[in-house]
């Protein structure tokens, strides 16, 4: 019985030992950037914007390469066109190019999750230059 | 009764007492002796100032010269300005750099140089919130003697760019070992470890456009000064300024005209929802507008500039410029 017992032991530990092939590296997986996008939080120049001017009715759908704004506001763009990223796995910036436009414009972008909803924050001058508004934007649950 | 101290536990008290004394006395107090500063300056021209000081060192510091001055966000001073001294410890004039906003001032709390001169010394009066606190360092560190005073002549010269504006200024000298905020020691208040001077007189640029008046309250100043009618602009009213048809309003609307690169004209006067101003309490209203599309404005036309007024909810009652009702408020929209 002691013997029987000590060669399932000896076999649970070769079994243990036994290399695992099937760990994969982890990869960081792309932003998801597709859906409709609501503005949850704007600044201009440090200054909230909120109190004094109705942002709830502006929209963006984002779609696998195209974009389209619905009421729109002082944004980097202001007709539907195309989107990209510089990294889809570890985006810092995002480019919308105007159907009607040759060029795109750049914002920078951070995506950081607050309170288990993702984020999409914009930085970018639709008039001046010297004044930089700040949007946080996040998807549309309903 | 005989107190009796060996020699290592001497020692030891030696090095206590002797760690205690220089971290009393490693101290500077500084004082702005003078600033000289022109009444006024011609928009696009440089405004130059001059600033002396001393230094009255407690011990042998090694230091960095700390010099802020408040300007109206407009001139972007920390990437503009060019900062130099001359002093009676160095040679000709000395270079100084802009502080990042990164860099935290030091007892500052974590603060940078910059918030913690707005949040110790404020902002000078100024009325309308486009103001900052500028700050630069010198490029080198000087070492210094104890129980000595040494003088520094500073000059500051800044692009005003094209802004029209009269203004506040406010200057800070200090140094890198006690920034604004040391406790070393502990009769003296943290006052002797900076100094700060507001000249008299305010700074008056005279340029084209709208003046940006940040000294005396007004009835309404559109925020950013300086916009395009893609910005949002805020449109404030100070109803109890001065006394005038709406000094008791409870609801207060807008009543604007843009006036378009064409030469053509837009007005919305109507009393709803879309021109009804917030209330701030206290007689304080605000109204915030991205132009274009508060005017509808079509592609291809732009906003030169914008005409209002001020109204009860029937409209008959109507303020504008000095609280008149002939005058419109007016606001060019530029970037300048």
């Amino acid at each position: 019985m002691n013997k029987i017992l000590k060669a399932a032991m000896l076999l649970l530990l070769v079994a243990a030992c036994k290399v695992e092939s099937n760990l994969k590296v982890a990869s960081e997986p792309a932003k998801k950037i597709t859906g409709t996008w609501q503005i949850v939080d704007a600044t201009e120049n440090g200054t909230d914007l909120l109190h004094y001017f109705d942002f709830t009715k502006f929209r963006i759908i984002f779609t696998d390469s195209a974009y389209m704004i619905d009421s729109l506001l002082p944004f980097m763009v202001a007709h539907n066109g195309k989107w990209k990223v510089d990294d889809p796995q570890y985006p810092f910036s995002i480019t919308l190019t105007p159907a009607d436009s040759a060029s795109g414009v750049e914002s920078s972008l951070s995506f950081p999750v607050v309170n288990g909803l993702r984020n999409m924050i914009l930085t970018f001058s639709p008039g001046c230059t010297a004044n930089t508004y700040k949007y946080t934007l996040q998807p549309v649950t309903q | 009764m005989t107190l009796k101290i060996s020699r290592k536990r001497w020692n030891l008290l030696w090095k206590i007492g002797g760690t205690v004394a220089i971290l009393v006395i490693v101290a500077c107090s500084v004082t702005i002796n003078t600033v000289t500063q022109p009444a006024s300056v011609n928009a696009g021209d440089v405004l130059n100032v001059t600033l002396t000081g001393t230094i009255s060192t407690n011990s042998n510091p090694t230091a960095n010269l700390m010099v802020g001055f408040l300007v109206p966000k407009v001139w972007n001073a920390a990437a503009n300005a060019k900062v130099t001294f001359t002093s009676n410890i160095s040679n000709g004039p000395q270079g100084m750099s802009s502080i990042p906003t990164s860099q935290p001032a030091p007892n500052g709390n974590g603060l940078s140089w910059q918030t913690d001169l707005m949040n110790t010394l404020g902002h000078a009066g100024n009325l309308i919130p486009e103001y900052e606190w500028v700050a630069f360092y010198s490029d080198q560190a000087y070492p210094t003697s104890d129980n000595t005073d040494y003088t520094v002549t500073v000059n500051i010269q800044i692009p005003v760019g094209q802004t029209n504006l009269w203004f506040n200024m406010e200057y800070c000298l200090a140094e890198s070992n006690d920034g604004l905020h040391s406790t070393v020691f502990s009769n003296w208040p943290p006052t002797s470890y900076y100094s700060a001077y507001i000249p008299s007189t305010p700074i008056r640029v005279y340029g084209p456009g709208t003046l940006v008046d940040f000294i005396h309250p007004q009835l309404s100043v559109v925020t950013p000064s300086t916009a395009l009618d893609n910005d949002i602009i805020a449109l404030p009213f100070n109803s109890t300024l001065v006394s005038n048809g709406l000094s008791n309003a409870t609801s207060v609307y807008l009543c604007a005209t843009g006036y378009t690169n064409a030469g053509d004209s837009i007005q919305v006067c109507q009393q709803t929802s879309k021109t009804q101003l917030v209330s701030q309490g206290a007689g304080q209203w605000q109204i915030d507008i991205w132009p274009r599309g508060f005017f509808n404005l079509p592609a291809g036309k732009t906003l030169d500039s914008l005409h209002y007024f001020f109204t009860d909810a029937a409209g008959g009652n109507k303020v504008g410029y000095g609280g008149g009702t002939d005058t419109a408020f007016t606001f060019i929209f530029n970037c300048q």
